[in-house]
């Protein structure tokens, strides 16, 4: 299949379960905002490095939010609800709440909820206060500007990780430009994120290593610098590969991202569109992409 | 289903109503209804004797009071859900040992209007009061949770030994509000002075008092006039308690 003269391969994605938090960040202004919010969710690109994958869902406007303020949406997935959990912890209490005039709520109604802004309370040292509003328990944290305001608790649900394009050319800076155009369409999908920098990850891997204390190494099929001494995936002409990986709150939502990143890359220098995948062995959620593109479902 | 009951002028006394749930009269026949006693000093009398009952069943659950409504105490007493609506005014003890639900009184409310029944229980545990016009002292007393709006002035002793909550008074509040005060906070246009266990904190952090009023917004019920465009000044107390309650007033005292 050809889509603007961009091959499309005939292979799927291999995504995977995950656990989901949103987080609805508020602050005085929308930079504010973004600002908690990119630092909330920094150096969550990989999995397997990280422990966490989070990205920049959207804005949300004032009028939507609690506490009606500007606010951005950011969604956090892991492998289990425990270190999902560890990490919601961790980065609000490391990245928010230090954030000037920051509050933080939760964004998704779940069954399953993990104590968050209950167990940060106690950094107010008792002095903090809660509020029961609704159905809803907030927490008064004093800070030097104010008080920082938080949900006691976050929704974990189920998500689905793993989604991936993998976009070849002819050239570096076409092939970037095209990842970009990618990264920048599938965030426009709410409920979908791209965690690596700018949504482009140069350094796709696959499981296990020669050296035994190493989980991931280099995926090196696609490395154009070792097509001599390994059995490539790359064509003669193609000389660089950017990798798009995609995270979303349901198998839909990263269809239709993985659907809106194809159709952005198919620009001049795109010689392919590929997808990573184990062989079907290690995700039971398998993405083919010329049936994205026909009718939307994998 | 919506169950009206509209009292009739003229009936001495003060009406306990505390038997009518609102979650067992919704679900019971129009005779039923009528056979429900109620207490007027000690004796019991039906409550087809002091009022006309109406069902509406293709409307949403509510249950109503309209008529001479006055005297009539305990209005949604132990509520645990659901709408009730009094189109006129509410007598004592209004929503005493409620812990959920909405009650929008149209007209003034009486003393203890969400306060403890007596003073070793607790106030309010749950749910909303909202009251157009004025109500009476004590408003709040004991209170544990919730959220009471009166739009226009409370008596005296707002918030008394209240354990936490908000209390929103649109007007102004009597005097002594907030003796006793555990934790929870009170918010009020005007006061006339506070107790000397209250000490000014500065101005007041405003994002839960917007969540606060996102909420009071969402059962359909309005801000006081200019809350939205100050920030209000902060005083905690009581000290002689715990120190952890608040007083927050919009309008400089007098």
């Amino acid at each position: 299949m050809q889509l603007k003269g961009v091959v499309i391969d005939n292979t799927f994605a291999e995504a995977f379960p995950m656990w989901v938090s949103r987080l609805i960040l508020t602050a005085d202004t929308s930079r504010l905002a973004l600002q908690a919010a990119e630092a909330a969710s920094g150096l969550a690109f990989s999995i397997i490095g990280c422990g966490c994958e989070a990205g920049i869902e959207g804005d949300v406007p004032a009028s939507e939010t609690p506490d009606g303020r500007p606010g951005v949406a950011a969604l956090f997935f892991s492998y289990a609800p425990e270190k999902l959990e560890e990490h919601l912890l961790l980065r609000i209490g490391q990245a928010i709440l230090p954030s000037a005039t920051s509050a933080c709520f939760n964004g998704l109604a779940a069954e399953r909820m993990a104590k968050v802004g209950g167990k940060l309370r106690f950094f107010a040292n008792g002095f903090q206060s809660s509020k029961l509003i609704g159905d809803q328990r907030y927490w008064r944290i004093p800070v030097a500007d104010g008080e920082f305001v938080v949900s006691e608790s976050f929704g974990i649900g189920q998500g689905v990780g793993g989604g991936n394009l993998i976009i070849l050319g002819t050239e570096r800076g076409k092939v970037l430009t095209a990842a970009e155009a990618a990264g920048n369409a599938l965030r426009k999908v709410r409920g979908a994120i791209a965690p690596f920098p700018g949504g482009v990850c140069r350094s796709p891997s696959k499981p296990g290593s020669k050296y035994k204390e190493v989980r991931a190494s280099t995926n090196d099929v696609y490395a154009p610098t070792l097509r001599t001494r390994v059995p490539t995936e790359l064509k003669p002409e193609e000389q660089s590969a950017y990798e798009i990986v995609i995270d979303g709150t349901t198998e839909q939502i990263v269809r239709t991202a993985m659907k809106e990143g194809i159709r952005a890359a198919c620009l001049p220098g795109v010689t392919r569109i590929t997808a990573g995948n184990y062989g079907g062995k290690w995700g039971p959620y398998h993405l083919y992409l010329h049936r994205l593109l026909k009718d939307g479902k994998a | 289903m919506r169950v009206e009951l509209k009292f009739r002028s003229g009936v001495q006394g003060r009406l306990d109503v505390s038997s009518l749930h609102s979650n067992l009269l919704l679900r019971m026949t129009g005779k039923e209804l009528e056979l429900q006693t109620l207490w007027m000093g000690h004796k019991t009398i039906s409550l087809a004797e002091v009022c006309a009952v109406r069902k509406h069943v293709d409307k949403q659950d509510e249950l109503v009071f309209s008529g001479e409504t006055q005297g009539l105490i305990k209005i949604g007493y132990a509520l645990t859900g659901g709408r009730l609506t009094i189109e006129g005014n509410a007598g004592d003890e209004l929503g005493v040992g409620m812990s959920a639900g909405v009650i929008h009184v149209h007209g003034n409310a009486g003393d203890w209007c969400g306060a403890n029944e007596n003073p070793n229980s607790l106030g309010i545990q749950g749910g909303m009061i909202f009251v157009d016009g004025n109500a009476g002292d004590q408003v709040g007393a004991g209170m544990r949770r919730g959220l009471i709006l009166v739009s226009k002035n409370m008596g005296k002793y707002v918030g008394a030994r209240m354990n936490a909550g908000t209390i929103l008074c649109g007007g102004k509040v009597g005097d002594h509000p907030g003796l006793g005060l555990k934790r929870g906070s009170i918010i009020t246009s005007k006061a006339n002075g506070l107790l000397p266990g209250f000490f000014p904190a500065g101005k007041a952090d405003e994002e839960w008092l917007r969540i606060c009023f996102n909420e009071i917004c969402s059962v359909g019920m309005r801000i006081p006039t200019g809350w939205l465009e100050k920030i209000p000044n902060r005083f905690t107390g009581d000290h002689l308690e715990m120190g952890k309650g608040e007083i927050l007033i919009y309008d400089p005292m007098e």
